[in-house]
């Protein structure tokens, strides 16, 4: 039936290695997130004397958090992460035990809930769908929903960014005075590189217009195989050099985790088959024999 | 020669409606999140639920801000005015600051007078001050590029509070304290 070839067609399984990958890094991009926190129990989480609720964010008009479960939700993010990391079968619940944890802590704290912050709900939303769950996903295929919703979450995230910089703000592309006051910003910024770049317009311009460019054309080119893994060359490039610039926390590593995931299917594989896979094996790292370029299957089983 | 074993799965058919109303929706949601991110000029929904868009807005760094705003304090103390050190009484920091430069904790009475209540409480827990009063003003400068510390050029001073240690606050819920 054409009907059922063409739904087959479309949901034909991607291979699912960058699947592996990505969970590791989220896992280490929310710890990057998760264990500073510690430092703010007592003084913002679980603190009693600083109670505030905000729009939807109203927990503290029923539960008031004391320092003591504030410290027991933590350690238990804490965990819930360990799980992920570890992977296999503990992962989603893992994944599932901090999302609730830090969702009550950041709720308790009220106000600084961040860009990242929403940034990782959403792709939870797609680790859940995703097989990271599984072992050996280097000699696996598995449905495309998940990889959909990242690629959804990123097109919303850089397209509306980019597009919002290109169409509301003129000095993006006029001069690069937009992101040098960026750059000396009392808190993101004040890194000595990011004041000294602030009077360097000969480096600013070209930055500005590398990011807006990268930003809004990001929601077309990401699904062009030959482009997408320069593009997310130029997107990591541009993550590294916020981290270079300016403090803006676990917001770079949130988004590159999920890069594995955002490169073509096919092409992480003949990356993973030709290069990695065998440079691991050649340093004694253990891995199964990732399945070659004729196994790859033609349509969903 | 047998073919190797090829581990492929995908969503079963009866998913697959779901799944792509799933994602229709997810991008529909920031498809909206992201016509309304900048607009003042927002519909009466939105006015209602203002917060409904939040969690798919992300309007990061998209204006030039070529000023900043930093908050101090002052105590009274045996009828003496001296600053206080609010970084060391309330140590936590984002990226983007401490929690009480928030603006929305600046542009909002309840939410100041809970930190003045927050910090008599904490100047004399941790510091064994008493404070009579305590004030906070803030102070936006236009920012000079290339200056480490910035110099305090073009300064607005804005009193946010003045509070009496002995005054009581509101919890969300209502209590005093």
């Amino acid at each position: 039936m054409a009907e059922s070839s063409l739904s087959d067609r479309v949901f034909a399984p991607h291979w699912a290695g960058g699947w592996a990958l990505a969970r590791v890094l989220f896992a280490l991009a929310l710890l990057s997130a998760h264990l500073p926190r510690a430092a703010g129990i007592g003084d913002v989480f679980g603190a009693q004397d600083l109670l505030f609720t905000m729009g939807p964010l109203t927990l503290n008009n029923y539960i008031i958090l004391s320092e003591g479960s504030a410290w027991g939700l933590w350690i238990a993010g804490l965990v819930g992460l360990g799980g992920l990391l570890f992977g296999g079968r503990l992962a989603k619940p893992g994944l599932a035990v901090w999302l609730l944890t830090t969702a009550v802590l950041l709720v308790n704290e009220t106000l600084n809930i961040k860009a990242y912050d929403r940034l990782t709900l959403w792709l939870c939303l797609a680790f859940f769908l995703s097989p990271m769950g599984e072992r050996s996903l280097q000699n696996k295929w598995r449905s495309p929903v998940a990889r959909w919703m990242v690629l959804i979450t990123f097109i919303a995230l850089y397209g509306s960014t980019g597009w919002l910089k290109a169409l509301k703000e003129p000095t993006w592309w006029t001069n690069g005075d937009v992101l040098a006051y960026h750059m000396l910003h009392p808190y993101f910024g004040m890194k000595p590189i990011g004041v000294w770049a602030s009077t360097q317009k000969w480096l600013l311009l070209p930055l500005c217009w590398a990011t807006v460019i990268f930003e809004a054309a990001f929601p077309v080119l990401v699904w062009w195989r030959r482009v997408n893994p320069w593009l997310l060359l130029v997107g990591a490039l541009m993550h590294l050099g916020i981290r270079i610039f300016m403090y803006v926390g676990p917001f770079s590593y949130v988004a590159l985790a999920a890069y594995p995931v955002l490169l073509h299917p096919e092409v992480a594989r003949e990356l993973w088959t030709r290069r990695l896979g065998p440079w691991l094996a050649a340093r004694g790292v253990r891995i199964q024999a990732a399945a070659s370029s004729v196994d790859r299957p033609a349509s969903a089983q | 020669m047998t073919e190797p074993t090829r581990d492929a799965r995908t969503t079963p058919r009866w998913l697959r409606l779901p799944a792509l109303v799933l994602c229709g929706l997810l991008a529909s949601y920031f498809a909206v999140a992201y016509t309304f991110a900048l607009e003042k000029d927002i519909p009466a929904w939105l006015k209602d639920h203002p917060w409904s868009l939040w969690l798919g807005t992300w309007p990061m760094f998209t204006y030039i801000d070529p000023s900043s705003t930093v908050v101090y304090a002052e105590a009274r103390v045996d009828g003496e005015w001296q600053d206080i050190d609010l970084e060391a009484l309330f140590p936590y920091r984002w990226e983007s600051g401490p929690r009480y430069a928030r603006t929305s904790v600046r542009r909002n009475r309840g939410r100041m007078q809970a930190l003045g209540a927050a910090a008599c409480g904490r100047l004399e827990k941790q510091e064994g001050i008493t404070a009579e009063r305590i004030r906070f003003r803030s102070e936006r400068i236009a920012k000079t590029k290339g200056k480490n510390p910035q110099p305090k050029r073009k300064l607005k001073v804005e009193r946010l509070l003045d509070w009496p240690c002995d005054g009581k606050a509101r919890r969300p819920t209502g209590e005093v304290w």
